[in-house]
């Protein structure tokens, strides 16, 4: 029974860090318009500088600076926004599906990377020895509570943080120029820059989530960084709602809680396999249905803003 | 005569070959409302982005107050006071009319990635909310304020899209066939609008293919065809010219 319980905190985490990442996802291509394919590229930016810069042993690797875990941290946040910086300065001259695949390839080519670079990242066989922040304070399977805490104390924080730019005359303006670009440039906004900020504010959140990521899985290889984790989170904030406000936390809490809850049975029986694969037939028929019922998603962007004005008038 | 506020001086646009536009000198007089006609096809919204940026120049200058802006970005030119609008009804269909206004109305410090991170935003919201309160309630759009423009009728999206300029505190307006789509009993109101706005010093440009509005109001008019302005002068000296009846006029004269 306890393993049953244990399974659902860990469920539940991981809803928080897709959570976070659809959040992420929304102020970027709900919000602004980028529709970004390579966000798993920038959470494996934040989550190998951190791993990196934090270790201490310089067995198999070159490079192992011993950071404190918030200066790697910061670090991999940083370089996840200097990542988007320069895959962002090209790519946004570009729009649409140009933006796709750039991002898309971006993505690829850090793992690439991360596979070849075997001197500093261990290639295919990574990292799993590592410890993780509090881990004196609980002990044994007290730490998946603690860390379920932290996760959901971040997507509350995000969230906070997301509604306050929503509501800002910033986040107005970029949702505005997400649907008619020479409009907002024919009343003098500089519409360029504030998709380039906003696409290294993306990086900059992206990479310091990552080490939620690293901390729950409790390995760093590059197959944790795959497509994936672009697509399901993609998924979730389709069926919470793009450009919704909640959309993005009830849209990854439901999809990874269905979806998990597959492999919950799976755990059960001797029907592994077949039920390997119902996972993704749940996920498509959520998807389908949503799509189907609520096209705009469970919650939308039209009840998330509604009433702008008595916001200034109150 | 006073110096023009507009001198576009021997603007020509190809595009593969064939002249959208085809040398046009142009000078725009301030406080005055100039209309621009021309059949389809004649020039006239190729002179627009050009003039406003969105397209540059195969060669010749545009000067605005001054000061030369040719090869200026969109943007660059919006903030010195030369705003345009566009052909179709547009606008930002996902906001509510008020949010359409209060986006022409901020200007980059309330919108920037600080104020909305750190230093706030309520005190510019407030001035710019008086401003938008006040347009709106004089076009009898305040009710429909929180309606979002993509539920709005095309001709009340008209109405929003010149407000949301005139949020801008412009001072030459650029306006892309305003009549067109705008049921006839409400073109006599724009008319008014437009003359109000050119009364309280706000110069003036304007496309239109519907005579009868654009002679209602211009006080100059330069015809296009086919890139090249044929013919310059008040309406009347317009209706009377030779070569305007026969190549645009004709078949209504």
């Amino acid at each position: 029974m306890s393993g049953v319980i244990l399974f659902l905190v860990g469920v539940v985490t991981l809803a928080g860090i897709y959570a976070i990442l659809a959040m992420i996802l929304n102020l970027e291509a709900g919000w602004a318009g980028m529709w970004d394919l390579g966000l798993a590229g920038l959470v494996a930016v934040g989550g190998y500088v951190f791993i990196i810069t934090t270790q201490t042993t310089h067995e198999d690797v070159i490079f192992a600076p011993g950071w404190p875990m918030w200066a790697g941290a910061i670090a991999g946040s940083l370089a996840a926004g200097i990542a988007a910086l320069i895959i962002g300065i090209p790519s946004l001259r570009v729009r649409g599906e140009y933006f796709l695949i750039t991002t898309l390839a971006f993505a690829e080519v850090i793992r690439q990377l991360s596979i070849n670079l075997g001197t500093i990242t261990r290639g295919t066989v990574g990292f799993n020895q590592f410890s993780r922040p509090f881990e004196g304070l609980v002990s044994g399977s007290g730490y998946r509570w603690l860390l379920l805490a932290l996760v959901w104390a971040i997507v509350l924080l995000v969230y906070l943080l997301m509604r306050r730019l929503g509501h800002s005359p910033y986040g107005r303006l970029l949702r505005g120029f997400r649907d008619n670009d020479p409009v907002a440039r024919s009343l003098g906004k500089h519409t360029n820059r504030h998709r380039l900020q906003t696409f290294v504010l993306a990086g900059l959140m992206y990479g310091a989530v990552a080490p939620l990521y690293v901390w729950f899985i409790r390995t760093v290889t590059p197959s944790l960084f795959t497509s994936e984790v672009t697509f399901v989170t993609w998924t979730a904030l389709v069926i919470g709602g793009i450009a919704s406000l909640r959309g993005p936390v009830i849209g990854a809490a439901i999809l990874l809680i269905v979806t998990e809850a597959a492999a919950l049975a799976q755990g059960l029986g001797e029907m592994a396999v077949v039920l390997a694969s119902v996972r993704f037939i749940v996920l498509g028929l959520v998807l389908i249905l949503v799509m189907r019922f609520r096209p705009e998603g469970l919650a939308n962007e039209r009840d998330a803003f509604a009433n702008a004005s008595r916001r200034v008038e109150a | 005569m006073s110096a023009s506020i507009l001198e576009v001086r021997g603007v020509t646009k190809l595009f593969g070959g064939v002249a959208a536009v085809d040398g046009v000198d142009m000078a725009i007089e301030p406080g005055s409302i100039t209309a621009v006609i021309g059949p389809n096809g004649a020039g006239k919204t190729s002179l627009f982005n050009v003039v406003t940026g969105f397209e540059e120049p195969t060669s010749g200058t545009v000067e605005f107050q001054g000061e030369e802006v040719t090869g200026l970005q969109p943007w660059q030119i919006a903030q010195k006071g030369l705003v345009r609008s566009f052909q179709t009804p547009t606008g930002f269909p996902a906001l509510s009319v008020w949010e359409n206004l209060m986006v022409g109305g901020s200007d980059a410090r309330g919108e920037s990635l600080w104020a909305a991170l750190v230093s706030g935003w309520r005190g510019a919201e407030a001035a710019t909310n008086e401003r938008a309160r006040r347009l709106l309630e004089d076009l009898d759009l305040w009710e429909v304020r929180d309606t979002l423009l993509a539920d709005l009728s095309p001709g009340d999206v008209k109405l929003v899209d010149f407000a949301r300029q005139l949020m801008v505190d412009p001072v030459m307006l650029l306006l892309d066939e305003p009549a067109s789509g705008v049921d006839p009993g409400s073109i006599q109101r724009l008319s008014g609008l437009i003359r109000r706005v050119r009364d309280q010093g706000v110069t003036v440009l304007v496309i239109d293919h519907n005579i009868g509005f654009v002679l209602g109001i211009a006080d100059r008019i330069h015809v296009m065809s086919l890139g090249k302005v044929i013919s310059s002068g008040t309406p009347d000296q317009v209706v009377k010219d030779p070569t305007v009846i026969e190549i645009y006029l004709g078949r209504s004269a």
